[in-house]
């Protein structure tokens, strides 16, 4: 049965969520979050199936922490994370990302990236994606990119007429929606443009 | 105690006779024993006085805190300074069979099959390295053993000695810094590019491949350099504790190449530290062949420290049952408009384990940088697991990091495909496993290249290991 | 090459997951001859050539014979050493794997030994038949081919091959008139040297080419209609609709 998504909005650091999908279940997951916590996603059923799309945004100056696993213990069972982070000038990011296949669950599909667009020249991110596969029937992915807003799109916009301000906050802005515009609330998406704003 | 005998001259390179005599310490590792490994070699005291302040840092050092488990390691068990030339196995008869077999199949010439094993003593192509030594000599190029460096050359030794790989760096640099034996030294002046991979003797020396080797390489302003050691061919070796330590020293627009195969028995601990120091518009490659041992754990690194440097790590790790191969690679770019590719391509069968263990760093001013890194690991049975540790600390805006890695099987499809075209299941198996790690075997000197397809294509249809 | 006779009788096939493809299909086919199998989407004639190989996706019952030997248990590289040929609609790539290895490893487990020399030359006299770029044979099979280097690589293998019965699995899908033409020629080709052909398609152009004897016609997993090549005629102006 289908369920809808769930979506999460973390301020508070030192969360921490975890989710178990039983047989032949599906789990949507869409966060936010500013500060630091712990996403745990255990797919107990046969044929269950988690697909997590997150958005990482700390305010500048701060440490923050973000740790994901999604562990598959059951056959045919799938999962896909996406998270993506914009880290402003003074903070570090420090994300850990573990997919663990367990030996019982064949025919499991796991596919884990992160993004990342550092903001500052101070900026600093530290991520690790960790595969443990221990069933050979498998087919599992992850990969991580970690780049700084391009050059060659800013000068593009400015020989448009934009200021070089306001090209970056498009920029930023490109780079974030298809998690933001995830987010069914309005008032929950312009709170997010906000805090980017405010970096 | 036996006589002592120093190194031939002909050791240089990896030659010996057969009545040289062997020295060997007690059992244990002490101060006394580095204190006396000193005298055995006739050390200048600021060696001996490295050695001893690296046994101290070794003491006090503790194991790694990650990785596999190294509890079955105890130092008290071993012997800590062997003549580095000592026979494993003194007739071919006694050479275990399933070593001999192999040698067979993957079609290892028949004079080199006596020679690893150590029946043969002299190696006819003897002539042909005196003259190459003559070639390298008129270009300046120095290469030796480490052993007679220390004695010949002992300013430009002790310039660089220790100065990539300090013996504080981990317990296993500390240890081999205050036993090592053996190895070689390689300086090439400005401008001067060694067309030969100095590879061939290295083949036939892997037999007698010491337990502690240390090697420092120099590749001075302009020049090139390959350097090959190892065997593709597995050998049986009665020590089961290879701990070496390779600095190599990159200076502006300098290119080197290390290519290393192992193929230790499987009561081998191969712990390797390899490092290069890359300065600018420098060029570090690391061609890794993992395929023996009982647990490898190698992570060739480069500090790219001057702007545009450049490093690159290709590496194949196999593992069979009761191995372990843990290897990967380290890339810390410091200056700007660096670049470092990472390819990793990793096979495990029969409940061997594989791990990727990585790092790239990007410090803060290594402006423009990149990185990519390309780990991809096939587990061909489901006895057997594979993990993947990478860490990528970037604290420079300006550049671009790139990480992917896949996990997969064999795919069914394109075993199907191969099949339908008359191949046995075993023989497509194995094509699809050689196709997998093609991009790397291409880079390697063509014999280590014809010999690891034949040895994983063995490995596959499970008639070796 | 002496002529074979290729049969299968109350052919029922299912995919692994139990869904019935084929019903109780029965045909013959003689290597003299040229054969058509034809149908709309989903008519099952490809899962009747996946049938012929062997392939792990379906179970089928039934009788398959290859000379009146039975091939049923038989697995694919067997089946593949006693003459059967399959010319993929999408064939998969194999990286590392390059076209010349495919080809000598196939042609050993096959024929039996050659001297690469005899070899190299007999490949490169069908690459360059089938206009083939030489240095496409020394590239990962398939990977990164375009459509019609694809398909003119799988043509190739049946050349050098030289199976008893030549299936080929929507070989004129996306290729363009000339591809077309040098395909058509390496088929003709193939059948003067004796090989039984018989092209899996739901369009006439190929077969414009191809001078057609038998015409078999699937719907819905089952025989349909049997005929000449007038019938591809029939269906070209009428469709499938009426058979």
């Amino acid at each position: 049965m289908e369920k809808k998504a769930k979506y999460l909005i973390i301020n508070t650091p030192g969360k921490k969520k975890t989710y178990v999908v039983s047989e032949k279940e599906t789990l949507r997951l869409v966060f936010f979050s500013t500060c630091s916590f712990d996403l745990d996603i255990t797919l107990t059923g046969r044929l269950s199936r988690a697909d997590v799309v997150g958005l990482v945004v700390p305010k500048p100056h701060t440490d923050i922490v973000v740790r994901t696993v999604q562990k598959h213990a059951d056959t045919n069972t799938t999962s896909t994370l996406l998270v993506k982070s914009v880290v402003p000038d003074g903070t570090r990011v420090t994300f850990e990302g573990t997919v663990r296949i367990e030996k019982q669950a064949s025919g499991s599909d796991a596919y884990q990236r992160n993004e990342t667009m550092l903001l500052g020249d101070t900026a600093h991110i530290r991520t690790t994606p960790i595969l443990e596969i221990l069933n050979n029937d498998v087919k599992c992915t992850h990969g991580a990119t970690a780049k700084p807003i391009p050059e060659n799109e800013l000068l593009y916009l400015e020989s448009r007429g934009i200021s070089r301000k306001q090209a970056h906050e498009m920029i930023v802005r490109g780079f974030i929606d298809n998690v933001v515009l995830q987010f069914p609330d309005l008032k929950m998406q312009k709170s997010m443009y906000n805090d980017i704003h405010l970096i | 105690m036996d006589t002592l005998s120093l190194p031939s001259p002909s050791y240089a390179f990896g030659f010996h006779s057969a009545d040289v005599h062997a020295y060997k310490s007690k059992k244990g590792l002490s101060q006394a024993i580095v204190e006396d490994i000193a005298f055995q070699k006739q050390e200048p005291s600021w060696m001996r006085m490295f050695r001893l302040r690296s046994f101290d840092v070794f003491m006090k050092k503790s194991m790694p805190g990650w990785g596999p488990s190294l509890s079955k390691l105890t130092f008290n068990d071993f012997y800590y300074y062997l003549k580095p030339i000592e026979s494993q196995a003194a007739t071919w008869e006694k050479l275990p069979k399933d070593i001999k077999e192999t040698y067979d199949k993957i079609g290892i010439p028949e004079m080199e099959k006596k020679f690893l094993s150590g029946v043969s003593a002299q190696y006819e192509s003897e002539v042909v390295y005196k003259s190459v030594q003559k070639t390298l000599t008129k270009k300046g190029v120095i290469f030796l053993d480490m052993d007679s460096a220390v004695h010949k050359y002992p300013e430009l030794v002790r310039k660089y000695f220790g100065t990539v790989i300090p013996p504080g760096d981990n317990k296993f640099a500390a240890l081999n810094s205050s036993v090592w034996s053996g190895g070689s030294f390689i300086y090439v002046p400005k401008g001067v590019k060694v067309e030969l991979p100095l590879q061939a003797y290295f083949r036939i020396n892997a037999a007698h491949m010491g337990q502690f080797e240390r090697t420092l390489i120099i590749a001075d302003e302009g020049s090139f350099v390959h350097y090959a050691e190892g065997c593709t061919a597995p050998i049986y070796s009665t020590d089961s504790l290879h701990s070496a330590v390779v600095e190599v020293i990159v200076k502006k627009g300098a290119r080197v190449r290390y290519t290393t195969v192992q193929n230790w028995s499987t009561n081998v601990y191969n712990l390797v530290t390899k490092r290069a120091w890359v300065e600018e518009e420098g060029t570090m490659e690391w061609v890794d062949g993992n395929l023996g041992s009982k647990l490898t754990m190698k992570y060739p690194s480069m500090y790219l420290v001057g702007r545009k440097a450049r490093g690159q790590v290709l590496s194949i790790a196999y593992a069979g049952a009761g191995q372990i191969q843990d290897a990967g690679a380290k890339a810390v770019h410091v200056a700007s408009e660096t670049t470092s590719e990472i390819i990793s391509k990793s096979i495990c069968r029969s409940g061997g384990r594989t791990s990727y263990r990585g790092l790239v760093k990007m410090l803060h001013g290594a402006k423009d940088a990149k990185s990519r890194v390309v780990c991809d690991a096939l587990i061909i049975d489901d006895l057997s697991r594979s993990d993947t540790y990478p860490t990528m600390d970037i604290q420079e805006n300006s550049g671009s990091m790139e990480h992917e890695a896949t996990v997969s099987k064999i795919s069914d499809e394109q075993l199907l495909y191969l099949t339908s075209r008359g191949i046995r299941g075993g023989e497509a198996q194995s094509m699809i496993a050689n196709g997998f790690i093609e991009p790397i075997v291409k880079e390697l000197p063509l014999e280590y290249a014809v010999e690891l397809n034949r040895l994983i294509g063995l490995q596959m249809q499970g008639s070796v290991g | 090459m002496k002529s074979s006779t290729l049969s299968i009788s109350k052919l029922t096939a299912k995919t692994i997951k139990g869904k019935e493809i084929l019903h109780d299909v029965s045909l013959l086919f003689d290597s003299s001859k040229v054969y058509a199998v034809m149908g709309p989407n989903g008519s099952g004639k490809s899962t009747l050539a996946y049938v012929f190989m062997g392939s792990p996706e379906y179970k089928a019952e039934g009788k398959i014979q290859l000379d009146g030997k039975n091939i049923h248990d038989l697995s694919t590289d067997a089946r593949a050493r006693l003459g059967i040929f399959l010319s993929y609609q999408s064939p998969v790539a194999i990286p590392g794997v390059t076209v010349v290895n495919l080809l000598r490893t196939a042609y050993q487990a096959v024929h039996g030994a050659m001297s690469i020399r005899l070899f190299m030359t007999m490949l490169r006299k069908h690459a360059k038949e089938l206009r083939i770029d030489k240095m496409l044979l020394e590239r990962s099979i398939h990977d990164g081919f375009s459509g019609g280097e694809k398909k003119k690589i799988e043509l190739l293998q049946a050349l050098v091959l030289k199976p008893k019965f030549a299936i080929f699995d929507e070989i004129d899908t996306g290729l363009d008139v000339d591809a077309l033409k040098v395909v058509a020629y390496g088929i003709n080709k193939l059948k003067k040297a004796g090989t039984g052909v018989i092209m899996i398609t739901h369009y006439k152009r190929l077969l414009s080419y191809i001078p057609v004897d038998v015409v078999y016609v699937l719907a819905q997993g089952r025989v349909v209609k049997t005929g000449d090549r007038k019938l591809v005629l029939r269906i070209e102006q009428k469709g499938y609709v009426g058979l």
